[in-house]
């Protein structure tokens, strides 16, 4: 807001980032969303669900002007439902939130909130029966003007677990809507560029990070206890407070997180210094579902890829192999 | 420094430039910089890069003071040497809630009422200028002139920067800012309401406090007042724990002293912390005082809005909204303590109202 003038109205639009959002006005995305009747609807469940008793809280966002951005809200009374806003900026996961609260609560959950969800209750950190999935049909959410991050890998816009579904037109029924799908494939960048390269891509990417571990706390597959760079006296503090540390965190993350890392985004939406390196996780993801046919988030039934073995399994991945994650 | 006298240059952008090029033979210079879509405080290494305007960058400039990772000490086989390298640094265009943050460091660091003074701030602080600049953005969340800070003037940097129609006008305020940025000998702009902005409010009040609005944020309580009577549960109940506002605000300084040994050299690191980690309170014993998300934050609030007044005598927020702003759980620290002002004010009231009806029988 301009200070003399009292305006709010900025140059270009309302993307908060300076990016003129014009230029993005011919990305589709979001589209077929008719985000009004699912917010409707959505206030509508939690206030009948609050009102019946079935759950102590509804867990989704609330509009909040200061942050840029809708950030999580718990309703606890039906009148708290009307807080609850669903639209084209609720990028933010909520599945992280389930593993802290007590009782019978429900969750809004898009797509990749279920993915998580579904990964954190394949390795039992979730109990099924404590909570309600409104599942919200979502075919992409906007930060900064652009697609969100982990959006253009969607796979699909429908939740696959849900128990009250809220389709894209705010109706009971799914559209199963186009989804972008523009990400990179990150396996053919690795196998088309020379380690040089990558190494450049990964080390400008890291000069960004301020070790805040802003990305840890809001991904779901990191809830270890104390996280391996919290150890006192590890080896890899020891030279170098600032590149190793740095080189040590994000790789060591990245391989903790093969085969569980659901594609959310989560990461790269919290950071404050803007560091990308969700690549990594999906070339590591598309290692895993080429190399053993797994997907995280997919089946809740399914055993985790890492903890299980078959003496078919493909043996690349073991040194002496011919691995080309390359990253 | 209000007593000063008020001089000052008027240049034309060119000019200016070509001033900060032969600043940076003398000093390291930072200033606010586009980087990838985003104004930053930045070293530059050329002038055209520099964002001579009046808007707020997204992180603050403490790193020039207060490293995020600084070698402190070595620790060789029979002696030990300091290992700081300092360099002269130039601040250009820093915000005046970001130059409030410094004074409000100086005062914890190296100020009077601090039991110690800490020679590594002390160093930095020796070595850097700082010439300030008007904020004309109020970004949502920003809340400056509510902890008494003008967003058009600052007189606790060494120089003043304003951009005026055809250019900038400096005023030097301190001896260190004298001569920086040579113009034509010109009157320094005029701030304050008949000038049409919002400016120091009277002359004798050159740090703006006690300015106009009088509905000023802090919190006027004792820690039991407050510790366990506030739903800080409930204020709290996004926090995923991350650390982000701690990291991008102007006045934390928690650090942590690390040693590490390599080749026989033991080198003794400062790295910034954070009270927003549970191991943060981790004793050696096993024991945690703050093992809760809400006594986390309880203890930042009332770190900056309770105890920092209680030792050091000022408030160490500065309004800047940077913390509310990169939140993803949707913490905001000054809807909390305006919260907290609310309800310490609901509870005196009924008490002062049964005192004046006891008055009156």
């Amino acid at each position: 807001m301009d200070r003399n003038t009292g305006n709010t109205k900025q140059s270009g639009a309302n993307c908060g980032t300076g990016v003129d959002c014009e230029k993005h006005s011919d990305m589709n995305f979001g589209s077929g969303v008719d985000y009004e009747s699912q917010a409707r609807r959505l206030k509508g469940t939690a206030a009948k669900l609050l009102k019946e008793g079935t759950v102590t809280a509804v867990m989704g966002l609330r509009e909040n002007e200061e942050a840029g951005q809708p950030t999580p809200c718990f309703a606890r009374t039906p009148e708290d439902a009307e807080n609850l806003v669903w639209n084209e900026a609720c990028f933010t996961n909520l599945a992280n939130y389930l593993m802290e609260t007590a009782g019978k609560v429900a969750i809004a959950a898009k797509p990749c909130d279920v993915r998580s969800i579904i990964n954190l209750l394949s390795e039992n950190q979730l109990k099924r029966e404590n909570f309600t999935i409104i599942g919200m049909e979502c075919s992409g959410k906007i930060k900064d003007g652009k697609l969100a991050p982990g959006c253009d890998a969607c796979p699909s816009s429908i939740p696959n677990l849900y128990d009250i579904a809220i389709g894209a037109d705010g109706s009971e029924a799914w559209k199963d809507l186009e989804m972008a799908n523009t990400a990179e494939n990150v396996t053919e960048w690795a196998k088309t560029t020379t380690v040089d390269e990558r190494y450049e891509r990964f080390m400008k990417e890291i000069d960004k990070c301020i070790l805040c571990f802003a990305c840890r706390q809001a991904c779901q597959g990191c809830y270890c206890v104390t996280c391996f760079i919290d150890r006192k006296a590890t080896p890899w503090e020891q030279v170098d407070a600032d590149t190793s540390t740095k080189m040590a965190f994000h790789l060591t993350r990245a391989m903790h997180l093969a085969g569980r890392c659901t594609d959310c985004g989560a990461c790269e939406k919290v950071c404050p210094s803007g560091v990308n390196l969700k690549y990594l996780f999906k070339g590591l993801s598309e290692f895993i579902e080429e190399t053993y046919g797994f997907k995280a988030g997919v089946d809740p039934e399914a055993v985790p890829v890492m903890s299980r073995y078959s003496v078919d399994d493909p043996q690349v991945a073991f040194l002496g192999g011919d691995c080309i994650v390359g990253l | 420094m209000s007593a000063y006298d008020r001089k000052a240059y008027k240049m034309d952008l060119s000019r200016a430039k070509a001033s900060l090029a032969e600043l940076m033979r003398k000093y390291t210079v930072v200033a606010p910089v586009m980087k990838d879509g985003r104004l930053d405080y930045a070293e530059i290494s050329d002038v055209d890069d520099v964002v001579l305007d009046e808007r707020l960058p997204y992180k603050s400039p403490k790193e020039v003071v207060f490293p995020r990772v600084e070698d402190v000490m070595r620790f060789l086989e029979n002696r030990a040497e300091e290992a700081q390298e300092i360099k002269p640094v130039l601040l250009v265009g820093a915000k005046p809630c970001d130059v409030s943050a410094l004074r409000v460091l100086d005062e914890i660091f190296i100020g009077d009422k601090g039991r110690f003074k800490d020679s590594f701030y002390q160093n930095r602080r020796n070595c850097l200028t700082v010439v300030g600049m008007g904020c004309q953005e109020a970004k949502p969340g920003c809340f400056c002139e509510e902890r008494g800070i003008d967003p058009a003037f600052s007189s606790d940097c060494d120089g003043f920067l304003d951009p005026v129609d055809g250019g900038l006008v400096y005023e030097p305020l301190t001896e260190k800012g004298e001569g920086l940025f040579p113009g034509t000998e010109t009157e320094p702009v005029r701030r304050g309401p008949e000038a049409g902005t919002a400016g120091p409010k009277t002359e004798t009040d050159p740090t703006g406090e006690g300015g106009k609005r009088a509905k000023k944020l802090e919190i006027d309580a004792s820690e039991a007042e407050v510790f366990t009577t506030m739903p800080w549960e409930a204020y709290t109940e996004g926090c995923i724990g991350c650390g982000t506002c701690t990291y991008i605000c102007p006045t934390c300084h928690c650090f942590n002293l690390r040693d590490a040994e390599e080749k026989g050299i033991v080198t003794r690191t400062r790295v910034w912390d954070s009270c927003m980690y549970p191991k943060f309170t981790l004793h050696a014993g096993g024991h945690n005082p703050r093992t809760k998300k809400f006594e986390r934050f309880r203890q930042r609030v009332l770190h900056k809005y309770l105890y920092i007044p209680e030792n050091f005598g000022l408030t160490a927020c500065t309004g800047c909204g940077r913390c509310i702003r990169s939140c993803p759980g949707g913490l905001n620290i000054r809807n909390t303590v305006s919260d907290i002002m609310k309800r310490l004010k609901e509870s005196k009231e009924p008490a002062e109202a049964k005192k004046t009806e006891e008055a009156e029988i």
